[in-house]
């Protein structure tokens, strides 16, 4: 049965949050008041109220030694800070005035030893190291650069950023671009399979779109009941959750892909599904709806429809939802600003 | 639909220099006590700090949907979505445009998007128009022509920099374009607030209240009025707007702009009608100056001199007479007058002796448009109840097929078995419809709008008929 275990306010509507990499905290984002706030993962009690980026926040994330938590928003800036400390180690600009999306390469740069951190802002991209040096800036994306990933099985420095008509592989240790795809209009999201296989890309036209990227082939999933916002893959890369609607649709992504297979469809869920996550190594899959509704499912079965193992109700609209790392905590943010810890046994 | 709860957004459209930044500022400005997010297109000098100004790159994409007209805007949806996430929430969104910026996009974009469908409204688009320049902008842009086509209030801005008269002309080019917009003259975009937001959407009640004529059909005359005249020597006298000090505007201010083109030719025809207050008037007497007007060709008035009772059409040729005609009223009576300028235009009066004498009743109709382009509004009115089914049908086969032209739609439609009144509006191929207040005690009544390029009337009209119940 879910266990609620801890309750944290943000005050504001909850973008983002992160488990550090030890798992011993938590770090949350607001919107309006840009406020960062870090919270102990065993009681909830919030250890740092950092500043954060005046008018929103919109992403945190830690480095992968756990060392350094960046953080973006609508100030135009990338913060370091030190998640023990709660002391800032450092800002750069992001080159426009909001930046919205982050993210870690999992190995550091065998060069120079040190983690390095991809920034979006508008078309610009940037990558800096864990000390907020710039490496480099890319060349300017020709539209606002909707989403980014780092390439796996991450033994080339490459990265995927996708924006409005476009994806463009780019070299990270040269700052060249290594491949291009015309990709379909207004791109929402983009996720890389675990096995580095498959690039899956979200669009406002409610599809998704696959690509196999170690072909050509592309194809596409359409009759999505509303667009597709979060893509999930679990731990082994074969299985691939996608809200767009009510109903989490999971993709079984081996042998030649999903195209023209019928997705398992996890339906309980009244209201859109705001976000799911499946485990980091179990095979239990979560979902969080706009109404509140969260819910626990198994996603092999066979034979019967799938039901939810466990679900409850939150007191707001959910916004994010993610598994602790050993899978027995699930955390989810709210509208209201919120953070759940339920524990699930 | 909660419709009460969505933020209202206002889009500001209009070429460089029309006034767009000036009206932005005079709106942030002023104490409304409203909580204001912006987003610009463009850098704008705005003159506020305290509010949320977010600048964007305007993204444009088509939906993938097969359909070319199904263009959103990426960056709205984008940065309405992260607004939409604040807790404090604003009262108000006003979207900034470049000028050569297309509003079909963003207005599509409030239809087409789930999450923005839900939390904001389309309250309006206001478009500010530059007195001085927009005649050369509607024979050189496109985009001013849509920009006016698809605005639901124009202002017309810097008409200081003009004469009235051609402010009325002026006025009268946005109207062969956008009918039912409603326009407001100003200088340095000076206009009340309430009067640019607070549009209600497509407000269609409020444009029928300021034109009650546009749903009409066009007529071939602009103004009718009735007379009561004694028998004896009466005078009609006009500007022919040659040469003349337009409402007392200096000579110089539009001397340099003169030759106002006003026709040179004035229609006009009078017939008895049984009394001023006889039920005769409008509609009868409109229907026998219809008749006078379109089967008749016009006889000019013989030697400046105008009999009544004279049951004919008549031209006078505003330049031979040089400001007046002599009216020889045979019979004492009620006279109704119609005529092809409306008395404002031309400065029309009659006068008995020095005495001029007021209509008894008048009122203007909608005259035939010569377009000069072929972006035009339809206006349609029914009574009577519509059948849901067979209006859907119609309305989604129309959009289907004639959705690129159609930039804007709107309408109040009465149908059978619903109380409350049926609030349709589209951009292009996207429409909402919605269920409003119910009707009350107010007449049962259908009344739809279009603004496009190309539309045929009468196919319109046929094809809306046809979905009575």
């Amino acid at each position: 049965m879910p266990k609620l275990i801890w309750s944290a306010n943000l005050g504001e509507y909850v973008v983002d949050l992160k488990e550090s990499p030890d798992g011993s905290q938590w770090a949350a984002a607001a919107a309006a008041t840009g406020q960062i706030a870090i919270f102990d993962a065993a009681t909830g009690e919030q250890k740092h109220a950092l500043k954060g980026h005046a008018l929103g926040a919109h992403v945190v994330a830690y480095s992968p030694d756990g060392k350094v938590l960046a953080s973006g928003g609508q100030d135009g800036q990338i913060k370091f800070w030190s998640p023990s400390s709660g002391e800032e180690l450092g800002r750069c600009p992001g080159g426009a005035p909001w930046v919205t999306q982050l993210a870690w390469h999992p190995v550091p740069n065998p060069k120079t030893g040190f983690y390095e951190l991809v920034s979006i802002a508008g078309k610009k991209l940037r990558l800096w190291d864990a000390n907020g040096a710039q490496v480099r800036a890319f060349e300017d994306s020709v539209a606002t650069v909707s989403d980014i990933a780092w390439l796996p099985p991450f033994d080339k420095r490459e990265l995927v950023s996708v924006c409005s008509g476009n994806a463009l592989v780019l070299d990270a240790e040269n700052g060249v671009v290594s491949g291009r795809r015309k990709l379909p209009n207004g791109v929402l999201v983009l996720s890389c399979s675990p096995d580095g296989k498959w690039m899956m890309t979200g669009h406002q036209d409610n599809s998704i779109h696959v690509w196999n990227l170690r072909g050509s082939t592309e194809a596409h999933m359409r009759g999505y009941e509303s667009k597709v916002t979060r893509l999930s893959w679990d731990s082994s890369g074969r299985y691939l959750a996608t809200n767009g609607g009510a109903e989490v649709a999971v993709w079984d992504c081996s042998g030649k892909g999903p195209e023209g297979t019928a997705p398992l469809m996890l339906a309980w869920h009244e209201r859109t599904v705001r976000d799911q996550a499946f485990q980091h190594s179990g095979s239990s899959l979560a979902s969080v709806d706009e109404g509140g509704f969260f819910a626990v499912w198994r996603t092999q079965v066979s034979g019967r429809p799938p039901a939810p193992l466990f679900h409850g109700k939150l007191g707001s609209g959910g916004t994010v939802l993610r598994w602790s790392a050993d899978d027995k905590i699930l955390v989810i943010g709210t509208e209201s600003g919120w953070i759940r810890a339920i524990e699930i046994i | 639909m909660k419709s009460e709860s969505r933020i209202p957004v206002t889009v500001i459209t209009g070429f460089l220099g029309s006034g767009k930044t000036t009206l932005l500022n005079r709106m942030l400005s002023e104490k409304h006590g409203h909580r204001i997010a912006i987003i610009e297109n463009e850098f704008g000098e705005i003159s506020i700090d305290h509010e949320l100004v977010v600048q964007t790159d305007e993204e444009i994409f088509e939906m993938n949907n097969g359909c070319l007209c199904c263009t959103v805007r990426g960056d709205l949806i984008r940065t309405l979505g992260h607004i939409a996430k604040r807790r404090d929430k604003f009262d108000r969104i006003l979207i900034e445009t470049t000028g050569l910026a297309d509003p079909g996009p963003i207005a599509q974009t409030f239809f087409m998007d789930d999450d923005l469908k839900n939390q904001f409204c389309l309250d309006g688009i206001v478009t500010v128009v530059d007195a001085l320049h927009l005649l050369q902008h509607l024979d050189d842009a496109p985009e001013a022509r849509e920009q006016i086509a698809f605005a639901d209030r124009i202002l017309l801005n810097k008409i200081d920099m003009v004469s009235s008269q051609e402010v009325e002309e002026l006025e009268g080019k946005i109207h062969c374009i956008n009918a039912p917009a409603t326009i407001y003259r100003c200088v340095r975009a000076d206009v009340p607030v309430e009067k640019v937001w607070r549009v209600g959407g497509f407000n269609l009640d409020h444009t029928l209240e300021i034109h009650p004529a546009f749903l009409e059909p066009e007529q071939p005359f602009a103004w009718g009025g009735v007379f009561h005249l004694p028998e004896g020597h009466a005078k009609i006298s006009f500007h022919s707007g040659h040469g003349c000090s337009c409402n007392g505007h200096p000579e110089q201010v539009h001397g340099a702009t003169s030759e106002h083109e006003m026709p040179s030719e004035f229609l006009l025809a009078a017939f008895p009608v049984a009394s001023a207050w006889s039920p005769d008037f409008p509609d009868k007497a409109a229907a026998d100056a219809r008749a006078l007007f379109s089967s008749e060709k016009a006889v000019p008035v013989a030697n400046n001199v105008f009999f009544l009772p004279d049951k004919k059409l008549r031209s006078l040729d505003l330049k031979a007479h040089r400001g007046s005609s002599f009216l020889e009223v045979g019979e004492e009576g009620c006279y109704a007058l119609f005529t092809s300028l409306s008395p404002e235009s031309c400065d029309l009066r009659i006068s008995v002796g020095e005495k001029e004498v007021e209509p008894e009743e008048s009122r203007s109709f909608k005259p035939v448009h010569h377009h000069s382009g072929d972006i035009s509004s339809v206006g349609l009115s029914l009574d009577g109840d519509l059948d849901e089914e067979k209006v859907t049908a119609w309305m989604g086969r129309l959009l289907q097929e004639k959705g690129a032209d159609i930039f804007r739609m709107k309408g109040v439609l009465s149908v059978r078995g619903k109380d409350e009144r049926l609030i349709f509006q589209g951009v292009h191929m996207t429409f909402e419809a919605k269920l409003d207040r119910p009707w009350g005690k107010s007449p049962r009544h259908n009344a739809l709008v279009f603004i496009g390029r190309k539309l045929d009337r009468q196919a319109l009209k046929a094809g809306f008929t046809a979905c009575m119940a």
